[in-house]
């Protein structure tokens, strides 16, 4: 059989299994192993179980446990509350305060959370209820966590990059400080659009009222006590990593006690809270390396019966040119952005495109930036889209899904339009990691 | 399951105690740990049926259709599953022969981590089994097993 009609049976079994709600990893398992029976002798079983068997003992790998077992506990330490009533005091007076508060409060908690559902669920428990108490306009509120809980992806430490970081074997230190400005930028863009919207239509944002405006300096600056914790977290486990004293997996576990330290400040850590942590942290991981592992037999085989170099041919083919075949596969990300979340889009199509992308003699650190932008546009984009779930499984029953993917709506225009900016500007994204990391 | 799922916790808890002690013989435990998560986590998610997939179409469908695909989609699951374990119980028996180690300063054995895979294909055959006939007694019935 050729490759072409190969690759044609590949897709179609893949979508035909997925469609009936097979979980994603057996799907690519099933279809990987019967390629090989079909293609090869069983012999190259063997070579697929030990890519298996190395990628579960793989160093960078441990990194996702662990952060996510950090995002886990932090969520439930109450370190969320204190940010957001130490951030928004500050906004009392001005119109959409509130909103602004959360993307602030959001762009700060990404700086020790990785995953994005823990983002939005955490404030969507917290800074929902208080906007919708105060008469905010429900698209505002609603956007402004469902979008900015998306940060979490940009803002190191992200659970993306390090998947992405393994996959494309870059550095994910670099991927981290490379993610940074990206991430400071698209918040900035929220916040601008949320100050213009509330200008527009005074009436979506109702500012405090009087009593809550009349906060004393000096509580106000008690308040920002409650930021030392967190701050100082952020800072160890970032610092620790580009410091050049713990690799990311390191700065991980350090991550984890620190989150622990501060729940037990806070007077929340109990015996229920861990091991709730770690229920939740075991099912990630786990649900993310049978991912892998499948990942990793449909790679070996599909590489080896000769369909990488097919797809690079007939990318090639297309003569689009550099900066065209990056536009393209931003296109597929995109389109598959509505139906995947990036786990798959990340499995399926960074190992074709990524040795096509080097080939042109892009960087492998700003597409992972730019992939991880297009993320951020398939977490927003419906009707598969991640954030507005989350959004809606902490929202009070009267808001229906469409209610969500309207509010986020503009938001997902600015990330479009961020994205464009990260694509034509790769300074944006390398300069950090260049300065401190590449000398 | 549930005891498996203890001891992977308990490995967790005493990894982050590791941390804090750089030595020659931390990073490759912890490791090891971390792939016991990976590995014997699959069955328990697949029992909690946390592993992604796309509902486009399965989410609109009644109990008993899904019930029923479930049932038919089990068998590329099952291909996947026997033939990997088939194949890992040779990678396995080979390392167990040879005693075979990591050949790094510490130099344990590999081979407990290879049965560690094959057990976790093992389990994650057997749930999927019963949630297969769990499936298949819904939708014959109607009712819940």
């Amino acid at each position: 059989m050729s490759i072409e009609l190969i690759s044609i049976l590949i897709v179609v079994s893949m979508l035909f299994l997925m469609a009936l709600g097979l979980p994603l990893a057996w799907t690519i398992g099933a279809v990987a192993v019967a390629l090989t029976l079909y293609m090869f002798e069983p012999g190259v079983l063997m070579m697929l179980v030990a890519r298996v068997f190395d990628m579960s003992l793989n160093y960078t790998l441990m990194a996702v446990p662990l952060f996510v077992l950090m995002a886990a506990i932090l969520q439930r330490s109450g370190v969320a509350e204190d940010l957001f009533s130490a951030v928004h005091v500050w906004a009392g007076g001005l119109r959409g305060g509130l909103a602004i508060g959360t993307i602030i409060a959001n762009a700060i908690m990404a700086s020790m959370v990785g995953i994005i559902g823990a983002e939005i669920v955490t404030f969507g428990l917290i800074a929902l209820p208080q906007m919708l108490a105060r008469n905010y306009d429900d698209k505002l509120a609603l956007g402004s966590i469902a979008a900015g809980g998306g940060l979490a992806t940009l803002i190191p430490p992200s659970v993306v990059f390090i998947v992405y970081g393994m996959i494309a074997g870059c550095s994910v230190g670099e991927l981290f400080l490379a993610g940074v400005l990206p991430g400071l930028i698209l918040a900035a863009m929220f916040i601008g659009y949320v100050i213009w919207h509330c200008w527009r239509h005074p009436e979506a944002a109702p500012p405090a009222s009087l009593e809550e405006r009349n906060i004393s300096l000096v509580q106000k600056l008690t308040l920002q006590k409650k930021l030392i914790a967190p701050i100082s977290l952020a800072t160890g486990v970032l610092g620790s990593m580009y410091l050049g004293i713990a690799t990311p997996s390191e700065a991980a576990g350090v991550g984890v006690l620190g989150a622990i330290v501060t729940a037990v400040i806070n007077r929340r850590f109990n015996w229920v809270v861990l091991r709730d942590s770690c229920y939740e942290t075991v099912k990630i991981s786990a649900m993310l390396s049978w991912l892998f592992f499948a990942a990793q037999t449909i790679i070996g085989a599909y590489t080896l019966a000769g369909g990488t170099t097919f797809v690079q041919n007939s990318l090639k083919a297309m003569n689009l040119g550099p900066w065209g075949t990056i536009i393209f596969m931003q296109i597929i990300w995109v389109f598959l952005g509505c139906f995947l979340d990036w786990v798959g889009i990340l499995f399926l199509t960074v190992p074709l495109f990524l040795p096509i992308v080097l080939g042109m003699g892009f960087d492998n650190v700003w597409f992972g930036v730019v992939f991880c932008m297009n993320m951020h546009i398939a977490y927003l984009s419906p009707p598969f889209a991640p954030s507005a779930f989350y959004m809606k499984s902490v929202s009070p029953p009267h808001i229906t899904m469409m209610q969500i993917y309207i509010a986020t709506l503009p938001y997902l225009w600015l990330t479009f339009l961020a994205t464009i900016l990260v694509t034509a500007i790769p300074w944006l994204s390398l300069w950090l990691p260049e300065l401190l990391l590449r000398h | 399951m549930s005891v498996f799922v203890a001891a992977v916790i308990a490995f967790e808890i005493l990894m982050r105690s590791i941390f804090v002690r750089p030595t020659t013989w931390a990073a490759e435990s912890t490791i090891f740990a971390c792939g016991l998560i990976y590995l014997l986590g699959g069955a328990w998610t697949l029992l909690e049926d946390k592993h992604v997939r796309i509902d486009m179409l399965y989410g609109k469908w009644t109990p008993k259709k899904q019930a029923v695909i479930d049932c038919i989609t089990y068998l590329p699951f099952s291909l996947y599953i026997l033939v990997m374990l088939w194949a890992t119980w040779i990678y396995t028996a080979e390392s167990i022969k040879l005693r075979e180690t990591t050949m790094s300063p510490w130099d344990p054995p590999i081979y407990p981590m290879k049965i560690a895979m094959t057990l976790s294909l093992v389990l994650l055959y057997l749930q999927g089994t019963a949630k297969m006939i769990r499936n298949l007694y819904f939708a014959l019935t109607g009712r819940a097993l």
